[in-house]
């Protein structure tokens, strides 16, 4: 009678068993999107269009804020040496200066069983905004004097959006994989990179010696803000 | 005995197992909460305003060129100077804005979606219970029922102030399907407030207070 009852339920438990691993070890991630393939095509025309307008954008942008240094440059050479000093300290302050130092490189790329083929849903195979976010935020907590990404110096107030399966950071689009760096103590950084290392994405993290990250000067008009009175 | 022993066995295997799935599952739906594009135009939306913030910065450069060429040396480095003491932390800032309230503490990587979707929608500074967000502020860490932002140790209510386009800033977060209710949906005991506010008052970055 024991037996009768004890069998089944090892078979039961077996089967349950067998669904659990099945469920755990064999789903096969989302390799591409469901999307209807016309909304696909479009979407990749507009963001091939926009890629293009940005490259466009981004050379001009160079061309006249290369043109910009040099007149300032000009005016600065018959300013008084406390102004420029000032102009110097504010800028440090403000993160418009280029920093230099040992630190981190470190590598996020996407893992070897997904393709960016085509839009896709969300998937945690991907390297998505939020895990780049995330990297970041932990950098400068642990004192990252300087972050970029794909060479774009980020600030605290340089947004990191997703764009079709890509990366937006401030107004430039980027695709992956992505390399983030960052100058500090590199020990201290690569504590840093330890909290993204449970995701299913690959990082791959180097200490560099030297490295330098140019300065970004946003040239975004502020029209709210104001010295409080 | 040993069957017994061996139905001990196997119920700690499939318990083991159920929690790997939960906590799987868990993680997924999370990034999804996090991640998930409401609608993929939306995103390609972003793309084409970044090129258009890209043009008027193509024209400011142009113009700060002309007039760097033309203005008085002086008074163009008086300008420079003016506009860096606004970004650097170093002073008191005002301006129109939104105040974003939490009554509790929720995982840092919300603040940070949070603040990217603010930038995005054009905040020119961001606070939280009035510490800047500087580059000798930025980090944030939960530490039980408060938040680390660097070297500052911050307790609830956490009110994040940002100074910009109230009411886009207002709309963009508070939308339906919006970083707001993502967050809501995350942490449904949490009470979150958003007010479009005049007059947003930031205080200068103070050093010594953060050591």
């Amino acid at each position: 009678m024991k037996k009768q009852v004890v069998t089944p339920l090892f078979i039961g438990i077996g089967l349950l068993v067998g669904i659990i691993f099945s469920l755990q070890f064999r789903a096969k991630p989302i390799g591409s999107g469901s999307f209807p393939l016309e909304r696909l095509e479009i979407q990749k025309e507009l963001l091939t269009e926009y890629s293009v307008e940005q490259q466009e954008l981004k050379q001009r942008i160079e061309e006249a804020d290369e043109k910009l240094q040099e007149a300032r440059a000009l005016i600065e050479r018959q300013t008084s040496p406390q102004t420029l000093n000032e102009l110097d300290r504010l800028r440090a302050a403000a993160g418009f200066t280029a920093v230099e130092g040992s630190g981190i490189r470190v590598k996020l790329s996407d893992n070897p069983g997904v393709s960016r083929r085509g839009f896709s849903s969300v998937n945690e195979n991907f390297v998505q905004a939020s895990d780049v976010r995330d990297l970041v935020n932990s950098l400068f907590l642990k004192d990252a004097r300087a972050v970029s990404i794909n060479g774009n110096r980020v600030m605290p107030l340089t947004s990191i959006q997703p764009v079709a399966d890509n990366l937006l950071v401030g107004n430039f689009f980027e695709i992956a994989p992505f390399v983030i760096e960052a100058v500090g103590d590199p020990d201290a950084l690569e504590e840093a990179v330890e909290t993204i290392r449970s995701r299913k994405i690959r990082v791959f993290a180097d200490v560099v010696d030297s490295l330098k990250l140019e300065p970004v000067e946003s040239r975004r008009t502020l029209k709210f803000l104001k010295l409080h009175e | 005995m040993n069957k017994n022993k061996a139905i001990i066995l196997i119920a700690i295997i499939i318990g083991v197992l159920l929690a790997l799935q939960y906590r799987s599952f868990r993680e997924i739906e999370l990034l999804v909460q996090r991640t998930e594009p409401e609608n993929i135009f939306t995103e390609l939306r972003v793309f084409q305003v970044a090129n258009k913030q890209l043009r008027a910065n193509l024209d400011v450069t142009k113009r700060a060129l002309d007039e760097t060429q033309s203005k008085l040396s002086r008074e163009a480095i008086d300008e420079e100077i003016q506009r860096l003491k606004l970004l650097s932390g170093e002073q008191t800032v005002s301006g129109e804005g939104i105040e974003v309230t939490f009554d509790a503490a929720v995982k840092t990587f919300w603040l940070n979606d949070l603040i990217s979707q603010l930038v995005v929608t054009g905040a020119e500074a961001v606070a939280i219970n009035d510490v800047r967000l500087l580059d000798r502020t930025a980090g944030f860490r939960d530490i039980g029922d408060g938040i680390l932002m660097r070297r500052y140790f911050l307790r609830p209510p956490f009110k994040i102030t940002a100074i910009g386009p109230r009411t886009e800033m207002q709309s963009a977060i508070a939308q339906s399907g919006g970083i707001v209710d993502r967050i809501e949906d995350a942490n449904p005991t949490l009470k979150i407030i958003v007010a479009e506010r005049e007059k947003i008052i930031i205080p200068a970055f103070n050093e010594e207070s953060s050591q």
